[in-house]
């Protein structure tokens, strides 16, 4: 019973929501609730009578009658009966219950004017298995291209409701399927390719068994003859012309000859189409089949109109660029997918930048190429307008030069360059595309006066899209001081084994990528010559500059104007990085824009404001043109003076002039025009483009990097130093320090010990410039044994001044190891005069004891006065020479070339200048000190020279009575030949006009001999 | 037990289908919905005199509640009979 209840609560509550809508939250809710719980328990009516219901219904019934509802009538009736005759309700299985009844009571109770209400029945029909009456073969068929229905028979005139929607650029398979069949599927194309391994045209079999078979005959007959499956378009030449009698004779001597005939009868629409196709690069057609890497004519193929020679030959252009264009696909593919398996691998492709930019460009313009090719077929598929071959070919002519100038550049550029030694070398792959796009750009600009088909503007857009990763390279380069180039394709890359803070940073930091030519080296590995390295400890400028020059001169052309400042901004921008001082050239392209432009923007800025004639040139132009007028008029009559009257120079003045006269003037945003390029080598332009933003660069990155060495690590001080120390040009300094050694030496002390000298060093130095102190020291090195002549008794005497980094970029170790090397040449020479300076006239006049000394071993020819008198002169001698040769090497050369080198750092913009500044002076002073092994010759008369003094002053310290007459008319006669000797080879060098400094040497020594010439006489 | 699971047993649809039709034949105003919990009403004893004269009822006190409320929104609550 409680669950009786419970549904009835439920059900009442349901129904109270059904009708009122209340929740039962609601105050309504409850409260209906409680009437019809209250209607439902307490009411007064009796149970349902069937004969009273059935009263009801009859006379319901015939109410509908009588108000001509006969139909209501009838369905009131029948549908009653139903219900009543159902059985299942309350539970019981036959018709008739009480809540049958109760339900028509409830109903009938409910009815709320019957009559008036439009009652219409429902059919209640058991659905059928509706019959599938959707046109599948219609709405199959309606992204068929069947638009090709006309070209063949003609005949239809539905053709035109086609659309065409087939893309013929992405398309690869150009059959003509006319006939999309039902049954169609991919065993149906395998078995078709399968039948026909010749062909590897896919068509679709046509079921032509029942309704579909019928349908396919009537789109057969719609659609164009399937010519490339053999089924050849019925000729019919018929009539009683003779034309057409000949035709048919000379047919049947051929079938009677039996000679190959072509049976494959094709108009040239079809014709016209697959060419299309055959240029957008597809290989699976039946008139052009694809073979062994080119195009050709199906010999079964003919036409009623031209020969087959005949359209062979108006073919064979096409053909050729549509080889020339799949040859060009294959690349970008191939490009493409060796940058997507380096993608997907995570291995840097091999693949240059320079190739994948070049091959990008060659994408857009075969995308370009195809689009307008995709142009040209829909015109042909509309037929508004008559479309023949030759109309085709003249259309397609600028595209077609277009292509075989690509095809030339990819020939020549990339596959010729893989059978060349180095085809490995990134580098050299990019250098040598870029080169050959270069020189491609020059012979078209040399013709551009009389070239129509602006060949110029095209190789410049090709070569400015192609060299894109190449200026990207150097603009980051310069501008962040990254040199990053994963394809190894720019001219220098950083060397890793050189760290920043390594003295020869400059010189070996940044190696080449370049290979030798052939010509130069017969090696095929790279050339790993490092940017800038002194050979052996030779430090010349030259050196320095061939390094540069070499790179550059095997650099791509186009570049050649920059990449010697390139490197140099290059290197000065990691100098700057270590120095910390990179914010600072940064700051300054900051001023203007947050990221500093990149050169390549700035460069097709240039370029093209330069192509373009703005505006306001316009009156400009108009004056030139009046100047161009008197130039052809002044050419004309200067070529008729002279007699060389030529008519094609004069066609090709006018045409030169004319041209400029009529040039339009609009700029374009995308390509270039080429009004400058009839006067202006394009060379030159493109050098004015590249060099002001280099330069600019330069300028800001270079300078800021000399005045900090100059300004803030004080680069001059430094040099100041070494002239000071190892040049001697601080006298006072220096005196004291050699004194002290030559001391020791004459009074034949200990003095070869690094410990001694450095104390004589730094006594010397503490006094005046205490600072250098701790960076002075000397080191004892050993020395040539074989060498036993007292001068080079001091040659071990190694000096060493600890530059600081960075500045020891610049004074090296090689060039302090020179240096010392002069240094050691001063020492002999201060030692000489020191000596002869220190010499007593008391020393060489002294008596010797008897016993000590026994004249009788040796009688002298002169008297003791006259030696000694000719001991005096001789030490005169021998110090008027050495005074002459300390005065011209201490002034002549090292002063005065100190000067110069300074006046030439104040001068140098770019540390690589400074350095070349300072290797040249360098090399300067050690030549004129006489120490290059060129003069060696030279070199050793002053060292024999040099030995005789030591010797003499020894002698002369020992007396005169020890010196016997016949060895000091020796020692003259020597001294007298040396000076002979270098007297008549200064004299002949100066007469060559080669040394001017050496003029005061030699006359010095040339006065000398005359003042000997004077005593003899 | 087994009337039990008898009277659980739902009606079938061709009946139920009957019956509506002639409801709307009739012009009951019943939806379908409605019509099977008054068919289960039934089938639980409920009079289906005093179930037509609720329904008539509910339907005429909301809407007259609906017609004050868009009329007067201040209007009293429903005053049913009890």
């Amino acid at each position: 019973m409680n669950k009786l209840k419970e549904s009835i609560e439920q059900d009442t509550v349901a129904l109270i929501k059904k009708i009122t809508g209340f929740e039962e939250t609601d105050v309504n809710f409850q409260l209906c609730k409680s009437f019809a719980d209250s209607n439902f328990k307490y009411h007064r009516y009796l149970d349902p009578d069937s004969h009273k219901i059935h009263r009801e219904i009859d006379g319901l019934v015939e109410k509908f009658e009588i108000h001509s509802e006969k139909q209501k009538a009838d369905d009131f009736k029948e549908l009653t009966n139903s219900f009543l005759e159902s059985p299942g309700l309350g539970g019981k299985d036959t018709g008739k219950s009480d809540v049958h009844y109760a339900m028509l009571t409830l109903l009938l109770k409910l009815s709320n004017c019957p009559l008036q209400t439009d009652y219409v029945r429902k059919k209640k029909t058991l659905e059928k298995e509706s019959l599938d009456q959707f046109d599948w073969t219609r709405y199959l068929l309606s992204d068929v291209d069947l638009n090709f229905v006309s070209y063949a028979s003609g005949s239809s005139d539905d053709e035109e409701d086609f659309e065409e929607s087939d893309d013929e650029s992405t398309s690869n398979v150009h059959a003509p399927s006319e006939g999309g069949d039902l049954s169609s599927s991919a065993e149906h194309v395998r078995r078709d390719q399968k039948q026909q391994p010749g062909s590897q045209h896919i068509s679709f079999d046509i079921d032509h068994s029942g309704d579909a078979g019928l349908l396919y005959s009537q789109i057969e007959k719609a659609v164009v003859v399937q010519y490339w499956r053999g089924h050849a378009l019925e000729e019919e030449v018929s009539g009683d012309h003779k034309s057409c009698q000949l035709y048919k004779q000379w047919h049947d001597y051929r079938a009677g000859q039996c000679l190959h005939t072509p049976n494959c009868l094709v108009t040239e629409q079809q014709v016209i189409r697959e060419v299309l196709w055959m240029l957008n690069g597809d290989v699976q057609l039946f008139i052009l089949p694809f073979s062994g890497g080119k195009f050709t004519l199906n010999s079964n193929v003919y036409m009623t109109h031209l020969t087959t020679e005949c359209l062979e030959n108006s073919l064979r252009p096409l053909m050729s660029t549509a080889g020339q264009v799949y040859t060009l696909r294959s690349f970008v593919d191939e490009v493409h997918s060796q940058v997507c398996s380096g993608l997907k691998s995570g291995v840097p492709c091999s693949v240059p930048q320079t190739y994948q930019a070049f091959a990008s460009w060659v994408f857009q313009f075969l995308t370009d190429f195809f689009q307008e090719l995709v142009k040209i077929e829909e015109s042909v598929i509309r037929q508004e307008s008559l479309i023949s071959l030759l109309k085709l070919s003249n259309d397609l002519k600028p595209w077609l030069d277009k292509v075989q100038v690509v095809h030339e550049v990819y020939v020549e550029g990339i596959c010729s360059q893989s059978s060349l030694v180095g085809s490995e070398n990134n580098c050299y792959k990019a250098s040598y595309l870029l080169d050959i796009l270069y020189q491609l750009l020059i012979e078209s600009s040399l013709i551009s006066a009389v070239d129509t088909s602006k060949k110029t503007n095209f190789v410049l857009e090709m070569l400015v899209a192609t060299s894109f990763p190449l200026f990207d390279i150097i603009s980051k380069w310069i501008n962040y001081g990254l040199l990053s180039d994963p394809g190894e394709e720019f001219v220098v890359r950083r060397n890793k084994e050189v760290t920043s803070l390594d003295e020869t940073f400059w010189e070996r930091a940044f190696i080449s990528n370049q290979i030798h030519p052939p010509n130069e080296t017969s090696k095929s590995e790279l050339s790993q010559k490092a940017v800038n390295l002194p050979s052996s400890s030779d430090i010349t400028s030259s050196h320095l500059n061939d390094s540069i020059e070499s790179i550059v001169s095997r650099g791509p052309d186009l570049l050649k104007s920059i990449l010697a400042d390139t490197i140099l901004i290059g290197k000065s921008m990691e100098m700057l990085e270590n120095l910390g001082r990179m914010n600072e050239v940064h700051e300054v392209c900051d001023h203007l824009s947050h990221l500093p432009p990149s050169l390549f923007d700035l460069f097709l800025n240039d370029l093209k404001s330069k192509l373009h004639i703005s505006p306001t040139e316009f009156h400009q132009q108009e004056e030139t043109k009046s100047k161009v007028q008197s130039r052809r008029d002044g050419t004309k009559s200067l070529l008729k003076k002279t007699g060389q009257h030529d008519p094609l120079l004069d066609m090709y003045f006018d045409s030169l002039f004319c041209k400029t006269d009529n040039k339009g003037r609009k700029p374009k945003e995308k390509h270039f025009e080429s009004s400058l390029f009839d006067f202006t080598p394009v060379s030159k332009l493109l050098e004015n483009c590249l060099c002001p933003v280099i330069q600019a660069r330069y300028k800001t990155v270079c300078s800021k990097l000399v005045h900090i060495f100059k300004v803030d690590y004080n680069l001059m001080d430094c040099i100041h130093a070494i002239q000071r120390y190892f040049l001697m040009s601080s006298g006072e300094v220096m005196y004291d320090f050699y004194t002290s050694v030559f001391h020791k030496l004459q009074h034949r002390e200990e003095w070869r010990e690094a410990e001694i000298l450095d104390m004589f060093l730094h006594d010397a130095v503490e006094h005046r410039y205490p600072e250098d102190v701790s960076r002075l020291s000397v080191a004892i090195i050993s020395t040539d044994t074989t060498d036993s002549s007292p001068i080079s008794l001091t040659n071990c005497i190694n000096l060493k001044y600890n530059v600081p980094w960075p500045v020891n970029v610049i004074i090296s170790e090689k060039c302090q190891e020179v240096y010392n090397n002069i240094f050691n040449f001063l020492l002999q020479m201060k030692r000489v005069k020191f000596s002869l300076d220190q010499l007593r006239f008391e020393d060489v006049s002294q008596q010797v004891v008897q016993n000590q000394f026994n004249p009788d071993d040796d009688v002298e020819p002169v008297s003791r006065e006259c030696k000694i008198h000719k001991c005096y002169l001789f030490r005169f001698r021998l110090l008027y020479f050495i005074n002459s040769l300390h005065d011209y090497i201490m002034t002549r050369i090292l002063h005065s070339s100190g000067l110069e080198f300074e006046s030439q750092l104040e001068q140098a913009t770019d540390l690589e200048q400074i350095m070349v500044i300072h290797g040249n002076y360098v090399q300067v002073i050690h030549e004129r000190c006489l120490l290059h092994p060129r003069l060696a010759v030279l070199r050793a008369f002053i060292m024999k020279v040099l030995n005789l003094s030591l010797t003499f002053c020894h002698m002369w310290q020992q007396g005169v009575d020890f010196i016997s007459y016949k060895i000091l008319t020796d020692m003259e006669v020597e001294l007298s030949r040396c000076i002979h000797f270098l007297s008549s080879f200064l004299n002949n060098v100066i007469k060559r006009g080669s040394f001017p400094h050496l003029a005061s040497l030699a006359f010095a020594f040339s006065s000398s001999i005359q003042d000997e010439k004077k005593l003899i006489v | 037990m087994s009337s039990n699971a008898k009277s659980k047993m739902p009606a079938p649809a061709e009946t139920l289908d009957i019956l509506m039709e002639i409801s709307r034949m009739l012009n009951t105003g019943l939806d379908e919905e409605t019509l099977v919990v008054c068919l289960r009403l039934c089938e639980n004893g409920i009079n289906p005199e005093a179930l037509s004269e609720v329904i008539r009822e509910l339907r005429r006190e909301s809407a007259s509640i609906i017609a004050i409320e868009s009329g007067d929104t201040t209007s009293a609550n429903y005053t049913g009979r009890s």
